[in-house]
């Protein structure tokens, strides 16, 4: 601590800042002390270095002064406003023109597209269709839930009820033996 | 004269004007005062930046932009009288902004404006620019190694510190402005200083 306070005596006597007083006690000590006598001597040196051995550029000053100038009118200048009315009407006509050829692309690939107005039948499909029958039942079979499924209050039985219960296989013919064929 | 002194022919006696009266004048208009106030502070503006980022060119960039700023913000500043420490305070800004960001700008063509001899240019071209462009052309290699030394040692000094040792200690300007500039008492200043110059010391001490 003393010798941070000593050190901070002697670089304000290098810079001249400290009041009389100060300065003539720093000096009797210097004188008395080898190491506060070191101390000064070496930041006298590093003083000397900081206001010697880092020289300036060697700046043409006035042409300096002239370029700035000119610098302050080109920034205090105000900004030119361009038109790009005719850039503005291209990129319209160009944009309409690829709207255009897209639309033109899109129809020829893929035919204009149609509508009734509705979801309508588009393709009408005539297949098989199944006949009533008109026989005793050959079998029956039970498909949907036990009786004990049915009854409950499992939500899974719901979803089963809710499909068909029953599959009535019919036939019109009389029943025979694939071995004894009429042909 | 010059086209830009014709248009605003500059007031007379004006070398003689105060700061504060030419911050005035180029508030009114007159160009031409703002122009002696370029010529008045240039040089330290130049000073400031280039031993803040070591390179001459980047020094000249960011002291042109640091007028440009303060005739842009002039009528903000609040004691035209402190002119000097205000610009200088943009400066440092400028400067200590530049050499964080380091970002690579379109170099502006500024090298007309720095005076150097066929030999001295050539050595400016590889590695630090440091003592490359001075006007002492009997420096010693010693001086010159001692400043690349110093110049490296101040770059370690933490910001306040490294401020106040450049414009107190090497630029020598006073006290009380350096405190205004960076914001801080004249006793602070003092402690910066110091503490500055005792890590320039340790850095340094094999050379003391």
């Amino acid at each position: 601590m003393l010798q941070e306070d000593l050190e901070f005596r002697i670089s304000q006597y290098i810079d001249g800042t400290l009041d009389d007083t100060q300065r003539r006690a720093l000096e009797r000590e210097v004188e008395q002390d080898p190491n506060a006598a070191q101390l000064l001597a070496q930041y006298r040196q590093l003083d000397r270095y900081l206001k010697t051995a880092l020289p300036l550029p060697d700046v043409n000053y006035d042409a300096l002064a002239s370029r700035i100038s000119d610098a302050i009118d080109e920034a205090d200048r105000p900004p030119v406003l361009y038109s790009f009315k005719w850039v503005r009407r291209a990129v319209s006509i160009a944009v309409a023109a690829c709207i255009v050829l897209a639309g033109g692309l899109w129809i020829y690939f893929n035919g204009l597209p149609r509508s009734n107005g509705s979801n309508g039948v588009i393709v009408q499909v005539i297949g098989p269709q199944s006949e009533a029958a008109y026989g005793d039942p050959v079998q029956v079979i039970q498909i949907g839930p036990s009786a004990y499924a049915a009854a409950g209050p499992s939500p899974a039985a719901e979803a089963l009820i809710a499909k068909p219960s029953r599959l009535v296989i019919a036939s019109a013919a009389d029943p025979v033996q694939d071995t004894v064929l009429p042909y | 004269m010059d086209p830009q002194s014709a248009r605003n022919p500059a007031p007379e006696g004006q070398g003689q004007l105060s700061d504060g009266v030419l911050v005035e004048q180029a508030l009114n208009g007159q160009k031409a005062a703002f122009d002696e106030l370029i010529r008045r502070y240039q040089r330290q503006a130049v000073a400031v930046s280039y031993r803040l980022l070591g390179n001459s060119n980047d020094a000249l960039e960011v002291t042109q932009d640091a007028f440009i700023k303060a005739y842009r913000s002039l009528e903000t500043i609040q004691k035209p009288e402190a002119f000097g420490g205000w610009l200088m305070r943009i400066v440092s800004n400028l400067s200590l902004n530049y050499r964080r960001s380091r970002k690579t700008r379109a170099q502006l063509p500024l090298d007309d404006l720095l005076e150097t001899g066929g030999s001295q240019r050539a050595s400016s071209t590889a590695g630090s620019e440091w003592m490359a462009r001075t006007g002492n052309p009997h420096q010693t290699l010693e001086s010159v190694e001692m400043g690349q030394r110093l110049h490296e040692a101040l770059q370690q000094l933490p910001e306040k510190q490294r401020l106040a040792i450049i414009m107190f200690t090497i630029e020598q300007m006073p006290q009380k402005e350096v405190a205004d500039i960076l914001g801080i008492s004249v006793e602070a200043v003092k402690w910066h200083v110091f503490q500055g110059r005792k890590r320039l010391k340790e850095m340094l001490k094999d050379h003391l």
